[in-house]
């Protein structure tokens, strides 16, 4: 007999043989021991889609600290944010609010990464990312993040979605005309009253929309939407053959009364200091506060920015009272004349009439968001 | 079996060791693709979309008028069903009641079936 | 022997990357988001969407222009190349499932390439296939079909 066989016994094998099974069945609960050094690339496009979909398809949440119904793009202090998602709701997804994206990807606001990781990519592992937003007639995408890398791969999703805008109205000398409002008489103090109704704006009809789920998208919200209203041609509502000299005029006041649910008593309210500053005159660029000169040109605008009636009821109406004061020097006894006044008629409606308001539009965009 | 060489017992027991750590490996490293396969498939699989569409055009179709010959809701109801079936391999069914007097509000019992995904929701109208 | 049997396993299931599925899923995500964007009403009045007037209408060409600037638009400066092939499954009198083409990007589908279908559902005033034996009022639900792929 030689000595170099390679003999084993039969039950060294078959010993041999169950410690192999065993040490395998244990062996495959290790993989959690690879974690650490598990390949994140498979994961990226799985962030990437949920991070699209939670942007494009969710209205985001704020902290538990808020309270009442505000949206997290007024909020001040970022710890009030809890989740980014620039959908107008949670039943019109891929409809995106005009004022949720302008915060979104505002720099001073949110710094990248940290304040973006926490509130919308989510995760234990620091992915980066870009995400890039581009409306259909602009030049250039906005976008937060680092720059998509060119030589490694990267996971990618693109949402196409709607942007919906903000409602304005321009109260010129057709709809003066039209509306009647022009008093007979000659006062001094011209009143001038525009009504937002949110009961009827949040609740009520807006036209031929069948679907009642989806119409969010076409609402205006005085909670947090932005509502310009611009008052122009306001020389053309004097008498000038009477009153033949140019007078002075200045808006002397604004006052702001809201009713509550269920309750007809008007309460006052005044804008917070944040917002003191509305008013535009003869197409200016710094806004101003009431009372102010009109000037020769006579037209101004309001701008009530998104969160200026946030402390409102949702369901009550928002009345605003313009005074204007008129003098002339030049007449003696100065009685005043007429001019822009509505207290004989009713109040200006801020509504779903296309008419008198330019509604919301919405205009077409593309939003990519890559991760690495 | 006194007295034979062991040397070469060895070898071959680590050959087979060797072997089989490779084998442990080796599937280790193969089951990691199947992660991102599995995300992508789950997401395919979700009929949102459609669970979504149905969604809405139930709705809609609840404020048709049913009046005359053309029989607008039940026809559209009619078709949402039937087509559900054969093009979106879901059985669809649903139920509707109108305001009343005492309740102004309209109601409709959406019942959703792929035979992967269940979706139930009772509708009102505000 | 033991890594012969594996490789015979394993051979039977290659791995590539189209298998993960993953492009068809963000094919599927895009192609749902323009269909469903052609389906909203750009406004209140008269809230009518362009994908009901293009059914209506059965007009093919709008439907190729506007689905294709959607769903190739990208936020840089390149575009992408997604063609499609769209239908219309309708109910008819006899209660009978039938589709009729609607539009399609000109191009043919070459096999080989993954496709994915998405679909919407229209309410239209309009009897399909034609209203010859019927009058063309009274309003129907169909579904609009579409297959798109990469080219």
């Amino acid at each position: 007999m030689t000595e170099d066989y390679g003999l084993m016994s039969i039950d060294f094998l078959v010993g041999f043989t169950i410690f192999m099974i065993t040490f395998i069945w244990v062996a495959t609960l290790i993989p959690g021991l690879f974690i650490g050094l598990q390949s994140h690339t498979i994961d990226y496009d799985a962030v990437a889609y949920r991070t699209g979909v939670i942007l494009v398809e969710d209205p985001g949440a704020v902290g538990p600290l808020v309270t009442g119904n505000q949206p997290w793009e007024i909020q001040n202090d970022k710890r009030d944010v809890a989740r980014f998602g620039l959908a107008v709701s949670k039943e019109t997804p891929r409809i995106l609010d005009e004022n949720k994206v302008n915060r979104f990807f505002c720099s001073t606001a949110f710094s990248y990464p940290e304040d973006y990781q926490k509130r919308v990519i989510f995760g234990d592992i620091p992915y980066r990312f870009n995400i890039s937003l581009l409306a259909v007639g602009e030049d250039t995408p906005r976008t937060v993040g680092d720059v998509v890398p060119d030589n490694y791969p990267y996971g990618y999703i693109r949402r196409d979605v709607k942007i919906k805008g903000s409602s304005n109205t321009t109260i010129g000398k057709t709809m003066i005309r039209a509306h009647g409002y022009n008093n007979t008489g000659n006062v001094t103090f011209n009143e001038f009253r525009i009504v937002i109704n949110s009961s009827h704006l949040l609740t009520g009809d807006i036209g031929e929309i069948v679907n009642p789920n989806g119409d969010a998208a076409y609402r205006i919200n005085p909670n947090g939407d932005r509502i310009i209203i611009n008052i122009t041609d306001l020389d053309e509502t004097r008498n000038k053959i009477a009153h033949p000299n140019t007078p002075n005029v200045n808006l002397s006041n604004v006052k702001f009364y809201q009713t509550h649910t269920g309750d007809s008593n008007l309460y006052a309210f005044s804008p917070v200091a944040a917002f003191e500053n509305y008013v535009y005159v003869n197409w200016g660029t710094t806004a101003v506060k009431p009372p102010v000169d009109l000037g020769t040109d006579r037209n101004l605008s309001m701008i009530f920015e998104p969160g200026f009636f946030s402390s409102t009821d949702k369901y009550g109406v928002i009345y605003i009272n313009l005074t204007f004061e008129i003098h002339d020097p030049t007449e003696i006894p100065d009685n005043g004349q007429q001019f822009l006044n509505n207290t004989h008629t009713r109040p200006f409606d801020y509504n779903y009439n296309h008419a008198n308001v330019t509604q919301p539009a919405l205009t077409d965009a593309v939003m990519e968001v890559a991760v690495w | 079996m006194a007295g034979l060489k062991d040397d070469a017992q060895w070898i071959v027991l680590m050959g087979f060791v060797v072997s089989f750590s490779l084998f442990f490996i080796a599937i280790v490293i193969n089951q990691s693709t199947v992660i991102g396969q599995t995300t992508a498939e789950a997401v395919l699989e979700f009929p949102k979309d459609d669970i979504r569409g149905v969604r809405d055009v139930i709705i809609q179709s609840e404020f048709l008028d049913n009046a005359g010959i053309f029989k607008n809701k039940t026809n559209v109801q009619n078709d949402i069903r039937t087509l559900s079936l054969s093009r979106q391999n879901s059985v669809v069914n649903l139920s509707s009641t109108p305001p009343t007097a005492g309740n102004p509000y309209s109601s409709i019992d959406i019942h959703y079936n792929n035979g992967v995904t269940v979706y139930n929701e009772i509708w009102r109208s505000k | 022997m033991l890594m012969t049997a594996y490789i015979v396993v394993n051979s039977t299931s290659v791995y590539t990357l189209g298998d993960t599925h993953i492009s068809d899923m963000q094919l599927e995500v895009l192609g749902n988001d323009a269909l469903n964007l052609m389906n909203t009403a750009p406004n209140s009045t008269p809230g009518k969407s362009p994908l009901q007037t293009i059914v209506e209408t059965d007009d093919a060409e709008t439907f190729r222009s506007m689905f294709l600037a959607i769903v190739n638009n990208r936020a840089g400066p390149h575009r992408d190349h997604v063609q499609f092939v769209a239908n219309v499954s309708y109910v008819d009198l006899g209660g009978s499932i039938n589709s009729i083409v609607l539009s399609d990007s000109l191009r043919p589908l070459v096999s080989g390439e993954h496709a994915v279908r998405v679909s919407d559902w229209v309410i239209v005033e309009k009897r399909f296939p034609d209203c010859s034996a019927q009058s063309c009022s009274g309003k129907h639900a169909v579904l609009v079909e579409v297959l798109l792929w990469r080219d």
